[in-house]
């Protein structure tokens, strides 16, 4: 069966917005959640009126913080009183599902629409002011289905730009998008709610519902691929084993944003913070008699590879701790490999399956032999 | 102002560094804290070392990648140290330790603690971006006065000497006299410190008034550059409007809080369940003006901490180099440091004065009484 | 040149492999002393943090002892163990470090003599391996 299309004919910025406003005019939904760029800043806003869903940006390639944390704050217990409706990327999208999960937010009253997406743009750009000149390179290679060279190092690297749970995708990588909005309507609640709005809605093919099927979207998958484990491999972590890491991680200063910014590290009190992981003196004086020299505060590599081992199966690859990084530490690149090969073992795609338990929590009776 | 006096002859970098060394063979300390370049020379690190590693260590490093009193405070906060140590950091490191000691967060018993003539630090992240370019600039900057590449909060800092103007209550303060032999002047502020010289042989004090008279004048420098700026930055922060474009990047990432040296939570009030409400308090929320910003309360978190802590700053700027907004976030801070800390004539790392916080007068701050 | 003795850290379940470890001193079976046994209430409490922990403190191998699957005497304790132990591995294997300095053996109460096959056998290999390849900081 043929999914339906919303078409707006307008550029698929001002499309979405239009799109916003009409599902507040008609009281179909109390709230939207959509980002809002004004020169140097970048937040989410949360809007109820929707003459200010003129003020809004939803497509601005920037990510201030990955929306699963709203959304979570947003569906809090039983959720919002009223539906509220959020454009959110993918990644945002699937980590938001990770914590769902983790009992961390609900679907209820929530309507997510996402977007094939280009990658976002380091927060570094944003501060210095340099979004707007970039943004024309930006739509053009969008348009061409082809990754621009300065976003995100995760993003060069990401197959995930077709959103798994979405109720509506706006169809934007490989069209063109200055004219017209395209958004696919995924789900039977989307359906639900678009009831009795009237927009030009067909039943027509687009590139997207090919999905990973369609030869540009293969192209970049195959391209992205190879990107992401380059980067893991020479560029980021040069050396063979643990000492490349070490080389990475030695500028760590230890403020522990990367896990703050992480959209699946919810924990109030992260462990690593905890008196649990204070050091004694006495285990210092040991250190020292033994080698002479102990690096303060210790532990820099307990709090990575402890933090991996906590979260990494999740891992969206959103990039938010590479871009929060005071030091540039690649630590995007690092934790998205890893949880690659962490979701191999279990045939794991985090954030695709909402029925899918996270494989920490749950196990089968036969498998794994070879862990033994 | 009288100090002990070394005539080194290979410059302020041995002459401290023979200091150590003489410190740990003459005055019975166990270890020393110092900063020392990584081991891919891409940052500076702190580390607790014995006498034989000393020759490796960075005295003055061109960045405070991490700040000394939170290095410090990782190794005597949990446990009694049966070692004694010596650290030497920045004065508003050392500031902030003692600090942190008043606070329990610190135990500065076992440490002899140490501080320097500073001549500024350089921006962290510009340092990151390219360590080789940026370590030059310092070495040419350190040896100028008042150089513009230094951070804006170094150079509106007045407290990066130990005059009895501007005194610091470390143990022990190294000073640069930059007389003609180029000596370097060891100043005693506590009995410990006074103990430490006497040991090593630099007990013999010798006035310093010419280093003295130069230091006055750089402070009064400073202390008018720390004018200037408030006037500026008074812009930026006054009324809500201002306040709102001035931290309207915020992306309440928390960096400035997790590696200010006095912001010790485990886990901050601002980054708790009690600043999170319900959904339906948020959507109220957003229809009195129709929109709102979500994250939300990010002034909240800003001046929240602000009220905080900022009886206890000490203008190091740890905040603003790891900021990935590029906000202004030690100048301003800073600034408003000033004027709380005036409150209760309180100067953050002096030693026996008690945390304002903690204490209280019966008769006082009655003009604030509505 | 000290001569290299691995040192191994044990996590051993106390129904079962704590027990047969019991076991094989008391019927006097030689092990090597390599083994540092610390003594859990299950496989499935083993906080993967203090594996990481040993290994990055000094250990050059981890022994979790558990019982075998579908003898737990908390029922799933163990099989919860080896989905963590299996996600350990395969991040300490991505990041270069060899994922066969940890080891998950079902022990049971009465297999003494496999507990000591087993650490004569890790030591066997640490032998062979060298001392662990890690920096802590």
């Amino acid at each position: 069966m043929m999914p339906q299309v919303i078409t707006i004919k307008k550029s698929a910025e001002e499309g979405i917005k239009e799109f916003c406003k009409v599902l507040l005019q008609s009281k179909k939904v109390a709230g939207v959640l959509a980002l809002t760029r004004k020169n140097r800043s970048a937040y989410y806003s949360l809007v109820t009126d929707p003459a200010k869903m003129d003020e809004t940006t939803p497509l601005a390639p920037v990510m201030p913080a990955n929306a699963a944390t709203l959304l979570s704050r947003l569906t809090w217990e039983e959720g919002p009183p009223q539906p509220i409706a959020a454009v959110v990327r993918p990644c945002e999208e699937r980590a938001f599902i990770e914590r769902i999960k983790l009992q961390q937010g609900t679907f209820k009253n929530l309507y997510i629409i996402s977007m094939t997406c280009g990658g976002v743009f380091p927060l570094k750009l944003l501060a210095q002011g340099e979004i707007e000149n970039n943004l024309p390179q930006y739509y053009a290679s969008l348009n061409k289905a082809e990754t621009v060279e300065n976003i995100r190092d995760v993003c060069k690297g990401c197959v995930h730009f077709i959103p798994c749970n979405a109720d509506f995708t706006i169809d934007m990588l490989g069209r063109n998008n200055d004219s017209e909005c395209a958004m696919v309507v995924n789900t039977d609640r989307g359906e639900e709610l678009i009831k009795g709005i009237e927009y030009s809605i067909e039943k027509r093919d687009t590139p997207l519902l090919r999905g990973h099927e369609d030869k540009k979207m293969k192209g970049l998958i195959e391209h992205r691929e190879k990107v992401g484990e380059q980067f893991y491999g020479e560029y980021h972590f040069g050396e063979p084993g643990m000492a490349g890491l070490s080389s990475a991680l030695y500028k760590c200063v230890g403020c522990h944003s990367c896990s703050r910014a992480c959209p699946i590290c919810y924990c109030n009190l992260c462990n690593f913070n905890s008196e649990q992981h204070d050091t004694r003196f006495s285990k210092f004086a040991s250190q020292l008699r033994k080698s002479g020299s102990v690096r303060v505060p210790p532990d820099t590599m307990l709090f990575h590879i402890g933090r991996l081992n906590h979260v990494s199966i999740s891992c969206v690859g959103c990039g938010m701790c590479e871009d929060v990084c005071p030091v540039n530490i690649p630590l995007g690149t690092l934790f998205s490999e890893i949880s690659k090969a962490l979701q191999s073992i279990f045939d794991y795609v985090s954030g695709k399956n909402p029925d899918e338990d996270i494989p920490v929590s749950t196990f089968e009776e036969e498998e794994l032999t070879q862990v033994q | 102002m009288k100090g002990g006096i070394l005539n080194p002859d290979n410059g302020f970098e041995a002459a401290v560094k023979n200091f150590l060394k003489d410190v740990m063979e003459k005055a019975d300390i166990d270890a020393l804290l110092l900063p020392f370049k990584n081991a891919v020379g891409d940052s500076f690190e702190w580390r607790l070392v014995t006498a034989d590693k000393l020759a490796e260590a960075s005295v003055v490093p061109p960045v405070i990648a991490v700040n000394g009193a939170r290095a410090l405070s990782s190794i005597t906060r949990s446990g009694k140290s049966a070692m004694k140590i010596a650290a030497l950091m920045r004065p508003c490191e050392a500031r902030a330790a003692i600090e942190l000691s008043k606070l329990n967060q610190c135990d500065l018993e076992p440490v002899v603690l140490i501080s320097m003539d500073c001549p500024g630090a350089m921006p962290l992240q510009d340092y990151i971006a390219d360590p080789e370019k940026v370590e030059k600039e310092f070495e040419h900057a350190a040896r100028e006065w008042n150089n513009e590449l230094i951070r804006p909060i170094c150079r509106m800092c007045d407290i990066f000497t130990c005059t009895e103007s501007t005194w610091c209550d470390a143990d022990i303060h190294v000073a640069l006299p930059e007389t003609e032999n180029n000596a370097v002047a060891f100043i005693s502020n506590t009995d410990k410190g006074r103990e430490v010289l006497e040991k090593v042989g630099i007990g013999r004090e010798e006035e310093l008034g010419d280093w003295q008279k130069k230091m006055n004048a750089r402070i009064e420098e400073r202390k008018a550059a720390r004018k200037k700026a408030r006037e500026e930055l008074k812009q930026h922060v006054t009324g809500l409007n201002s306040l709102s474009d001035t931290f309207g990047s915020c992306i309440n990432c928390q960096v400035c809080r997790s590696v200010c040296p006095v912001c010790y939570c485990r886990q901050c009030l601002f980054n708790s369940v009690k600043v999170h409400y319900a959904p339906d308090d948020y959507l109220l929320q957003a229809e009195s003006k129709g929109t709102m910003k979500f994250t939300p309360d990010t002034l909240l978190f800003q001046t929240g901490r602000m009220t905080h802590m900022s009886v206890s700053c000490v203008g190091c700027g740890a905040c603003e180099d790891c900021c990935p907004m590029d906000i202004k976030v030690a100048q301003i801070f800073s600034i408003a440091a000033d004027e709380t800390q005036k409150l209760f004539d309180y100067i953050p790392g002096k030693r026996d004065a008690p945390p304002p916080l903690r204490v209280y007068n019966e008769q006082e701050l009655k003009e604030y009484e509505t | 040149m000290e001569e290299y003795k691995p040192k191994i850290i044990g996590f051993l379940c106390n129904w079962c492999t704590y027990t047969g470890a019991d076991l094989a001193g008391t019927s006097r079976m030689k092990y090597p002393p390599n083994i540092r046994i610390i003594r859990l209430m299950c496989s499935g409490s083993v906080n993967m943090t203090y594996v990481i922990k040993a290994l990055l403190d000094g250990a050059d191998g981890v022994l979790i002892g558990g019982c075998h699957p579908g003898d737990c005497h908390y029922e799933s304790g163990n099989y919860k163990a080896r989905r963590r132990v299996a996600i350990l591995k395969k991040i300490l294997n991505k990041l270069g470090y060899d994922e066969d300095r940890v080891w998950l053996r079902w022990i049971s109460a009465s297999e003494g003599k496999l507990f000591a096959e087993t650490v004569t056998q890790m030591v066997d290999e640490l032998k062979k391996k060298g001392p662990a390849p890690i920096e802590n900081f």
